[in-house]
């Protein structure tokens, strides 16, 4: 039974347990329940189940003025963690809540600019045009700055005072860090590597032997799972350059984009100007929006990606596309919690793009009628195994072997295990150069492969089918049955977006090896047999090559079938074992 | 005595009106604490002991500014400091 971890506080609680429930070692490990310590604008507060919190195994509580409000339940062995807020004033030391801004839920339920400046709200509040201010804000250092080595001080003290309330201390880390790299996007939203290094260092204090935990990447999870900013990176606040220059941060940019609510990017001067402009237009007409229109909100619309893990990737791939993140609040359904939707998400749907076959979402009322409905299919090919079978002799070994060590069977090997053949002579087969008579005839199995990719492309709005049949001798498409290379998915991604955006998207948009750095599927490499890569002439087919197996070893072609055999065998005693 | 008292709660309920941008209606005194005052916290905290640093010419020692319990401990602490002085 899983244990149930519940994490308590703010924002920062919430990403780490979206983090957890998204990962697929410590969604092994551990059942995650979140609990807000905050009234949040629009959301309000949810409330754990009694019978939850009776059987919380571990608490990861943030230190704050609310505590934790069902102590008195926990179980007694319930572990209990603290740890701090990560927070930071130092890089902007005139923060403040912005008087000239209001909730706009959905898009800006915290408001446009709710992280406001001294300086700036003060300058408006004397009357200053908005140039003069933004001049102001970036000459006038020396009028109003504030001597930020005390600052350093106090607040080195301010961190060191709240670490003493937690088991986790994090302000070491902040300290020694944040001059070298990001950690913080604002004074309150802290970046991935912060996020990181406070879960390692929960993780450390929670759990004394978990060797599931050894397998634990985080960072390929944050990068997989959430846009580039990660998952609290949504608004980016400019530091102000003298700030930068004095304590001579090695990743400051002055050039950088900054995001803010909404999707919308600026250059730093742009966030300042647009932020003055706001508040005089909020304080002159007691509205905000009057500055950055209502046509630039195109976050609160949805696109809606939904069906396999194939689908999941398409989703995380379309965050990292600027043009469309911009546009959409991009949301993956899976087929199992497609319900799990909220109405208010489905309601804003713009474009759905549906994997074929997955469980319908078209007939849901909650989809407005003007929603642009795409589909697009499965990428399998079967043509270059043609002996692809469900391994019965393979059992899940998590976390390093979740579907098993060979779940890509070989129908003609696991025969031949079924029928005790010894090892040397399946290998003799495996390595022939004959293509046996009994063995399926390929160009009969190029014929009806060719009619179910056409068949496909009449079904789905995105063509892919006549791709595959024009490109799989050329180009490597496929690393098993059902695992594309990234060549292919970035045909796929492509189509999906001329399918929805038609001429908006030209095909170098969307950068595909920038935002896809390793074979998204490539962690297991199916070996093609010798005689199936000369009957289709496969250009690109090499028999010395090294298959790459879960990313830990790497097998040449003799070695792939030795030891699918070889565990084929091992399971097939050990059944036989416990049968007798 | 008292006088003395008041002129530094005075100038500290200023620079707290600065710093949270307090309208004059909001009352301070001696047994005001965060909880009382929006925007209060240990975030905004860091930037009040900055203004009161400024706000008095001294400087409020890093073992004592954050474990204030209200007001009046502040003002207590900035008067054993000048009178040390």
């Amino acid at each position: 039974m899983l244990k149930t971890l519940i994490v308590y506080g703010n924002c920062q609680a919430e990403a780490i347990s979206t983090i957890f429930r998204k990962d697929p070692v410590t969604e092994e490990c551990f059942r995650v329940l979140y609990l807000r310590s905050f009234d949040h604008p629009s959301d309000g507060r949810d409330e754990l189940r009694p019978e939850d919190v009776r059987d919380c195994g571990v608490l990861w509580e943030q230190h704050d003025p609310r505590p934790f409000p069902h102590r008195d339940a926990l179980p007694a062995d319930c572990l209990t963690v603290k740890f701090p807020a990560l927070d930071f004033n130092l890089l902007w030391p005139f923060n403040c809540p912005n008087p000239c801004d209001e909730p706009e839920p959905p898009v800006f339920p915290f408001g446009r600019f709710p992280y406001g400046d001294r300086i700036i709200i003060e300058s408006i509040g004397k009357g200053m045009a908005p140039k003069k201010i933004l001049n102001y804000y970036l000459t006038g250092w020396e009028r109003y700055g504030m001597d930020l080595d005390r600052l350093f001080k106090v607040e080195t003290a301010r961190l060191g005072a709240r670490d003493s309330h937690c088991d986790i201390k994090m302000s070491d880390f902040v300290l020694e860090n944040f001059r070298s790299e990001r950690l913080f996007w604002t004074n309150n939203h802290p970046t991935s590597a912060l996020l990181r290094e406070l879960i390692h260092r929960l993780l450390a204090a929670s759990v004394t032997h978990e060797p599931l935990l050894d397998e634990l990447d985080l960072d390929a999870t944050i990068s997989y799972r959430f846009a580039p900013e990660g998952p609290l990176g949504v608004v980016s606040v400019p530091v102000h350059p003298k700030i930068a220059g004095h304590f001579d941060l090695k990743w400051y940019n002055a050039a950088e984009r900054h995001q803010n609510f909404g999707g919308v990017t600026y250059s730093g001067g742009e966030y300042v100007e647009t932020m003055i402009r706001e508040a005089i237009s909020f304080r002159e007409t007691g509205k905000s929006g009057k500055v950055v229109p209502q046509t630039i909100q195109p976050r609160a619309k949805t696109l809606i990606v939904s069906g396999d893990v194939q689908a999941e990737a398409l989703a995380s791939l379309l965050r990292s596309v600027p043009r469309i993140a911009a546009k959409f609040e991009i949301v993956y359904a899976s087929n199992a919690d497609k319900r799990a939707i909220p109405n208010k998400k489905l309601a804003a749907c713009a474009v759905l793009c549906e994997q074929q076959d997955s469980d319908s979402l078209t007939m849901s009322k909650k989809l407005s009628q003007d929603c642009l409905r795409v589909t697009f299919p499965r990428l399998q090919l079967n043509l270059l195994w043609p002996f692809n079978c469900v391994n019965p002799y393979n059992e899940p070994e998590p976390p390093g072997f979740r579907f098993g060590r060979f779940p890509y069977g070989d129908s003609f090997v696991l025969n031949c295990v079924g029928r005790d053949v010894p090892p040397p002579e399946i290998m003799s087969y495996c390595l022939s150069v004959e293509w046996s008579q009994s063995w399926p005839d390929l160009d009969q199995l190029q014929q009806g492969e060719s009619t179910r990719l056409l068949a496909l492309d009449a079904q789905n709005t995105v063509k892919i089918g006549s791709y595959i049949l024009n490109h799989f001798r050329t180009e490597r498409l496929f690393w098993t049955v059902n695992n594309p290379t990234n060549k292919l998915f970035a045909e796929l991604l492509f189509q999906l977006l001329h399918a929805c955006f038609g001429s908006m998207i030209e095909r170098g948009a969307t950068d595909f090896e920038g935002i896809a750095a390793r074979e998204i599927f490539g962690t297991l490499n199916v070996p093609i047999h010798r005689n199936v890569a000369k009957h289709f002439g496969l250009s690109w087919y090499d028999p010395r090559e090294r298959h790459n197996y879960f990313d830990r070893e790497r097998l040449s072609y003799n070695q792939y079938f030795e030891e699918l055999i070889e565990s084929s065998y091992y399971f097939k005693r050990l059944r036989a074992q416990t049968a007798g | 005595m008292e006088a003395e008292r008041d002129e530094v709660l005075e100038r500290v309920a200023a620079v707290m009106r600065r710093t949270f941008r307090l309208p004059e209606s909001v009352e301070i005194d001696r047994r005001t604490t965060s909880a009382d005052i929006a925007g209060w916290d240990s975030l905004s905290h860091a930037l009040l002991i900055m203004g009161i640093e400024k706000e008095f010419g001294l400087a409020l020692p890093f073992d004592r500014m954050y474990d204030l319990g209200n007001v009046g401990e502040l003002v207590d602490l900035i008067r054993s400091i000048q009178a040390a002085e």
